[in-house]
């Protein structure tokens, strides 16, 4: 059981180890191919309307709350009827 | 034909919204701090139901989807991410097909974004009036146009909202992408919910609890024979036990051994005499992109197949296809034709009832991820081609080649290693799925493969600022 606890931490040195000297190499930077596989669609500017990121969370937190308002007045009518 | 497509779609590209790039470096802590609140808004809208819905509880069509388009049901995130992947998967593979073409220049590049984001739009609309249309929350006609309208409309919007929240992320105000945070987040919910769920069930052998450990605990506090209360929490068949959470943690492990495969070729700078480094060609070179295209691929014909088999059952050439049942409640389970073989196994003792299910559905996962691997680098443009055109701007050569047969020599390792990388990644999802891993192999290598990627930006942004205690001091 302590020969099983004691053998993958030398591998994970030693990978970690490898990565640093690869990061600090300067051939490290690659372009828009492969980043290592995250999905990059947008990065470059396209031709669109312009809005900063916080019109963007101030649009996301007004539409929830609308759709709050609309559970609860639909509350209210259907007690109603 | 290929220009004139994106030339055709310019003028409506300007009315789609998009984040401004970043004027100013964002700090390390604004950008954990803006993937908190678009992690935030994105777990909110998975917990409000739509308005208007009359019901969602007929057998789910879309059940293999979700876990991929971390979609939740009946909620504002009932599209999830599925029509920005979809749209940015048929753009892209029509782009390396060649059928649109794509110039080199940046403005050519950002009209191709801008289309893919106009068609990610047009995807959301189509989807959203498909599911209310089909019926997915009752009867149109019984609810009614305005309701049905208000309906398409909160998902249409919330569409929007994924959407630029996943550019907020991607044009630097945060880390990574919203779409890979949206999975892993969705992913790990359900291993956390599996583990630790206080829902109780009555299973006939009296109250048990959903969650794997609270159930142990459970069992050993309230059972006067102990033992068999241990392989009861351990092996129990219809909840999730400890077994599968051990496996889970395995596969966890595994992954993340495997990450730390590649080869490293020394290259050297052709300017500066004596710059030397090394580039390395990771064993998942396409990391989980090919588990991505495998499942999406067989979640839509899952789906075609049960719409097909829902109007016209019976039929001989639908059969074929695939005969489901809706047995176990919440989701239809294929058990005859083609999906049949295509799915995992439900558990070991599987395998030997029915070996030839198994043996399908191991090569048609090993095959379909290394094909995947392949044509994703094309596409991605990550070749060798590409990568030795990075290395000529970079000015570095490999040591001991000339320019000419460095295409030669990563010829013969990108190719390998991206089959090969795709080969283990489809291994590992079977393997994943034998042992019972909670939230299915797929789902668990996307949640690992993505984890590790915030890890490497994590270790990136360290080295940048110097240390851990500069990130957030």
């Amino acid at each position: 059981m302590a020969d099983t606890g004691r053998s993958p931490r030398p591998t994970a040195g030693g990978v970690r180890q490898r990565k640093g000297g690869a990061a600090a190499a300067p051939a490290r930077a690659r372009g828009g191919g492969n980043n290592g596989g995250l999905w990059r669609f947008y990065t470059e500017d396209s031709t669109g309307l312009k809005i900063g990121p916080v019109p963007v969370l101030v649009m996301s937190l007004v539409f929830i709350a609308s759709v709050f308002v609309l559970h609860i007045w639909g509350k209210f009518t259907r007690s109603r009827a | 034909m290929g220009i004139k497509f994106l030339e055709f779609v310019k003028p409506f590209c300007g009315f789609v919204p998009e984040v401004s790039k970043p004027e100013r470096k964002i700090q390390f802590r604004e950008k954990m701090l803006w993937t908190a609140i678009t992690l935030f808004v994105f777990l909110v809208c998975c917990q409000i139901p739509l308005f208007g819905i009359m019901s969602t509880d007929s057998a789910d069509p879309f059940y293999w989807l979700r876990v991929i388009m971390a979609s939740n049901r009946g909620t504002l995130m009932e599209l999830g991410i599925s029509p920005i992947v979809t749209s940015g998967l048929i753009m892209q593979l029509l782009a390396g097909a060649k059928i649109i073409e794509v110039g080199d220049t940046p403005k050519d590049r950002a009209l191709f974004n801008g289309a893919q984001k106009l068609f990610g739009m047009v995807i959301t609309v189509g989807q959203a009036i498909v599911y209310v249309m089909s019926g997915l929350y009752g009867e149109p006609s019984e609810i009614g146009a305005g309701i049905c309208l208000l309906i398409v409309v909160q998902l249409v919007i919330a569409g929007l909202i994924v959407l630029l929240l996943d550019e907020l992320l991607q044009k630097g105000y945060g880390l990574g992408s919203g779409i890979s945070l949206f999975i892993a987040t969705n992913i790990c919910e359900t291993i956390v919910w599996k583990a630790f769920s206080p829902a109780t069930m009555n299973t006939g052998r009296g109250t048990e609890f959903e969650g794997a450990v609270i159930a142990l605990f459970h069992l050993l506090a309230t059972r006067s024979d102990k033992v068999r209360a241990l392989r009861e929490a351990f092996y129990r068949q219809n909840l999730p036990n400890l077994m599968n959470l051990m496996a889970t943690f395995l596969v966890f492990a595994v992954v993340i051994y495997f990450q730390g495969f590649r080869v490293d070729l020394p290259i050297k700078s052709a300017r500066y005499r004596g710059q030397y480094s090394s580039y390395p060609i990771k064993l998942f070179y396409t990391s989980n992109i090919p588990i991505i295209l495998q499942s999406a691929l067989v979640s839509n014909l899952y789906v075609i197949s049960q719409m097909l088999a829902g109007k016209f059952g019976g039929n001989f050439f639908i059969n074929l296809l695939g005969t489901w049942s809706d047995n176990s409640g919440y989701r239809s389970v294929p058990v005859g034709g083609l999906c049949y073989y295509l799915s995992p196994p439900e558990s070991l003792g599987h395998i030997f009832e029915d070996p030839i299910h198994c043996i399908v559905y191991i090569v048609f996962m090993l095959g379909s991820c290394a094909f995947f691997s392949k044509t994703w680098i094309d596409v991605s443009g990550s070749s060798a081609k590409d990568v030795a055109k990075q290395l000529k701007e970079q000015q570095m050569v490999m040591r001991g080649h000339r320019e000419k047969s460095m295409i030669h020599e990563l010829n013969r390792y990108i190719p390998t290693a991206a089959a090969f990388g795709g080969l283990c990644i489809g291994a590992l999802s079977v393997t994943a799925d034998f042992m019972g891993a909670i939230g299915s192999g797929t789902g668990i290598l996307l949640a690992v493969t993505i984890i590790y990627q915030y890890f490497e930006i994590f270790v990136k942004e360290q080295q940048e600022m110097g240390g851990v205690a500069a990130m957030f001091f």
